[in-house]
């Protein structure tokens, strides 16, 4: 297992070294030049050109980018143009945030959207099943942002009930949760209750039930750890895509994320920014997928067993390899 | 199943009713921990607002939450242009001098003498003292007018002094030297773009970190700068004048115009900038808000690219004119919250000469065209970013020349794209803004100026002669005539089109007093006192 994970983390380097190039040259042929953008519409030719130059504007793209990669490797992710900031100190000042409420928004998710799956599959074509799917589709096609809006409109403005912006305290965070969350709920029931379908139609769940399990002990023990491989996939993919996505919320919600922070990035032309906060969110993104994985091995038996089988493959392919190579040596002399 | 889709919907249309219904017999929840007031004595000197005209007793609160629409890249007023930096910084530094009721008054410096034309003599306080606790002094004066004289964003105000020249005589004395005679020097030292900064502070770290932790001589000092969220200051106890009516002040960044307003009616901030138009009567109707708006320094006007070869033909730029109607323009992109523009500079500019607004005539709009060769029709393009006003005013623009046989075709292209194509001559025509630093002709007139052109690329000597002299004549009267001949000029001319006057304000909770709206947009915090 730990093999495992050592060649997933190792592939992610080639993986990121990828992204940052794929980036750069993004920004490098995007019009736009960071020095006119920072000086304003009333700077000189002069002024913006000596900005441009000290910026190290002027070189070429190899140039740029080897010394990016350059400071990258001593671990500098390089100065924001805007803030004249580390941009890992920008990173790091916003990503808690948004790690934070990615966190809440997803248990949030999974604690309603998987219950409620759950409940749907086993009533199937009931009222509830019936209630929980239209949900689901309003869930998944309602625009967030309008969502949010309306939340605020009634509970902070019209009720006064919870806080309307900002993150200064446990209220302020259930307003941008539930917006936030909506689609993720939405999309984490309909996978749970389709998953669910599937598995609870199986011949071995007739057969626990014909041996007088109990019916808590078929859904839960034998029906949902089976179902869960790919709810676990669309929590993976749902948690990920909230660490960065969330930029229209965290606009309403005033929250000080990183989805927001890239966004304005891209708008200034601010390059090392844009590159490093790429870079920070791919790799979260990577190791959320590992992560994902490895709670497979977790949940499934089987994969589990996968994992030693190729642990026990590849210590008796080494053994023949050594034996191999032993009595090679041995020829040889 | 269709049944459960119509109560759904049903669900979702009542949930928006609740949460669009009036919102003003809500009984909003403060925000915690914002408001622990103790009743005060008012101020003798606290002026009533309009709603408010029977003088109450202030009281003194413990934080003035302020929310700004975008997180500024500064709080060091000499290192940006934009009104964020300005208003964050506005408690934290002091000027020269203010102005009070029109009256040029003493602030940091208490007299001046205008030895003569390229000499300036300033007497400052002796009482001041900056956050780090070191005393302000002439070497902190001279530091801080150079430094504005030499950075690139405030060179169009300070970039007259004589750097290398300028001293001080004594600790309370300095003598500020002149490149050339430049009568906007004392209106630019009553303005919130001259800061005294603490050279020490400045010069013990760099630049940048001066900006993220700035220290001057105001009434409130940095605090706390949280990234993207806030930025906290707190009352200097050594403040050498009357002291705020708050303990704190915190500047909170909500980017979301609707977000700034809601938390403005439900108490979360005192005080919000950029308001929608939209929201403003909302905010006037509801009794716990109110709006406080007026003429901004500023002007919205057709830009034309004149060395474009098509701009560049005044036949055209006036044909275009011709068919444009201004009243119109003004009223429907604006939503009623702009005067039609009918000169070059804001109304409140000393200088200001009525020339327009320019007549709308399709009729003369079609013969010029004729003149210019272009009878059988135009084809143009604007070329614009995602900026709301502009875009109305591109769009209703459009439609009228429609009615004269010209086809207008609209690029909508990001604000990074956008500037860089204006610094390369390609924008053909669009429509922007511009707006005065200072009141003052030579800052409302500062794209005219052969060096900063950069949008109109006129290539006029005459319009550069007259900025010229008007900027070197100290006698109002004589600089009043000036303007007046060069704005003659430029409506002869029409290298660009005024179009609006646009109307700005900001909102504020109704308890929040002696608080008014000023053209620059910057106002003063430090005066504002609180009704029970």
């Amino acid at each position: 297992m730990l093999r495992y994970i050592a060649k997933r983390i190792f592939l992610m380097i080639p993986v990121l070294l990828g992204i940052s190039f794929v980036i750069f040259l993004l920004m490098y042929f995007t019009p736009g030049d960071p020095a006119q953008m920072i000086l304003g519409d009333l700077a000189t030719k002069e002024e913006v050109e000596a900005l441009r130059e000290e910026m190290g504007l002027n070189d070429s793209f190899f140039e740029r980018y080897f010394r990016y990669m350059g400071d990258l490797l001593k671990g500098d992710l390089g100065t924001s143009y805007t803030t004249k900031l580390p941009v890992w100190d920008e990173i790091s000042a916003r990503l808690p945030v948004t790690a934070k409420v990615a966190f809440f928004v997803i248990v949030f998710a999974v604690l309603i959207g998987v219950p409620i799956g759950i409940l749907s599959a086993v009533r199937q074509y009931t009222i509830i099943d019936s209630i929980t799917r239209v949900m689901a589709l309003l869930g998944i096609t309602m625009p967030s942002f309008w969502f949010a809006l309306l939340l605020v409109l009634l509970f902070s403005v019209k009720l006064g009930w919870l806080p309307a912006s900002g993150l200064y305290g446990p209220a302020y965070y259930v307003l941008p949760i539930i917006s936030i969350s909506a689609a993720s709920v939405a999309i984490i029931t309909r996978t749970a209750r389709s998953s669910m379908l599937e598995v609870i139609r199986q011949d071995y769940i007739d057969t626990a039930r014909a041996k007088g399990q109990k019916e808590r002990v078929v859904l839960f023990k034998h029906a949902l750890l089976n179902a869960l491989i790919p709810i676990l996939t669309v929590v993976g993919i749902q948690f990920a895509g909230s660490l960065g996505g969330a930029v229209v919320n965290e606009q309403v919600f005033a929250i000080p994320g990183i989805g927001k922070l890239m966004v304005d990035a891209i708008k200034a032309r601010n390059y090392p920014l844009v590159t490093g906060s790429v870079l920070v969110l791919s790799l979260l993104q990577s190791l959320v997928n590992l992560f994902i994985d490895l709670l497979y091995a977790f949940v499934d038996p089987r994969i589990r067993s996968q994992y030693s089988r190729s642990k026990k493959k590849t210590k008796a392919l080494n053994g023949a390899v050594t034996a191999g190579a032993g009595t090679a040596a041995g020829k040889g002399e | 199943m269709k049944k459960l889709l119509v109560l759904a919907l049903a669900f979702m249309m009542l949930l928006s009713v609740i949460a669009c219904s009036n919102p003003t017999t809500s009984d909003p929840t403060p925000d915690p921990g914002q408001t622990n007031t103790e009743a005060t004595p008012a101020p003798t000197d606290a002026q009533g607002t309009e709603e408010t005209p029977a003088a109450p007793s202030a009281v003194r609160k413990e934080n003035l939450v302020v929310a700004l629409q975008a997180e500024p890249q500064t709080i060091d007023p000499y290192a940006a242009s934009h009104d964020t930096t300005f208003i964050s910084s506005e408690a934290i530094f002091e000027p020269l001098f203010k102005y009070e009721d029109g009256e040029l008054t003493p602030w940091l410096a208490t007299a001046y003498e205008m030895v003569d034309d390229l000499t300036l003599k300033l007497t400052l306080r002796d009482d001041v003292l900056f956050h780090d606790g070191n005393k302000m002094t002439a070497d902190d004066v001279v530091f801080s007018l150079c430094y504005g004289a030499t950075s690139n964003f405030t060179s169009t105000l300070f970039g007259a002094i004589d750097t290398e020249n300028t001293k001080a005589l004594d600790e309370q004395t300095v003598e500020v030297k002149l490149l050339y005679p430049y009568a906007p020097l004392l209106e630019a030292m009553a303005s919130h773009r001259c800061a005294i900064v603490s050279k020490a502070a400045y010069e013990s770290m760099d630049a940048d970190a001066f900006g993220r932790a700035p220290v001057g001589t105001g009434p409130m000092m940095f605090k706390e700068w949280v990234s993207g969220d806030r930025i906290e200051l707190t009352g200097f106890e050594q403040y050498w004048g009357e002291k705020p009516a708050f303990d704190n002040m915190i500047i909170r960044i909500i980017l979301e115009a609707s977000s700034r307003t809601v938390e403005l009616e439900t108490g979360g901030v005192d005080i919000a900038f950029q308001i929608s138009p939209v929201d403003w009567s909302r905010l006037e109707e509801n009794p716990d808000t109110q709006m406080l708006t007026g003429n901004s320094m500023g002007m919205t006007y057709l830009c034309f690219n004149n060395s474009n070869e098509l701009y560049g033909n005044e036949l055209v730029r006036k044909a275009i004119a011709y068919a444009i109607n201004v009243e119109a323009v003004a009223k429907t992109a604006y939503q009623g919250q702009a005067d039609a523009a009918d000169g070059f500079m804001a109304r409140s500019i000393p200088g200001y000469k009525k020339v327009g607004p320019w007549e709308y005539n399709p009729e003369k709009s079609k013969e010029l065209l004729k003149q210019a060769g272009y009878e059988n029709g135009l084809e143009v393009k604007f070329v614009t970013f995602q900026q709301q006003y502009y875009n109305a005013c591109i769009e209703v623009i459009q439609s009228m020349l429609k009615e004269v046989g010209i086809t207008c075709s609209i690029e909508m292209v990001d604000l990074a794209t956008f500037t860089s194509m204006n610094n390369n001559g390609e924008l053909p025509m669009t429509v922007m803004a511009n707006s005065a630093s200072i009141p003052d002709p030579a800052s409302a007139l500062i794209a005219w100026p052969l060096s900063r052109t950069i949008s109109l690329r006129h290539n006029d000597q005459h319009i550069q002669d007259l900025l010229d002299q008007g900027e070197r004549t100290y006698a109002m009267e004589d600089r009043v005539k000036i303007y007046a001949e060069l704005q003659d000029y430029l409506w002869e001319k029409l290298y660009l089109l005024p179009l609006a006057f646009p109307i700005t304000g900001y909102g504020a909770r109704s308890n929040i007093q002696n608080f008014d709206f000023v053209p620059t947009g910057i106002p003063d915090f430090a005066a504002i006192t609180f009704a029970e």
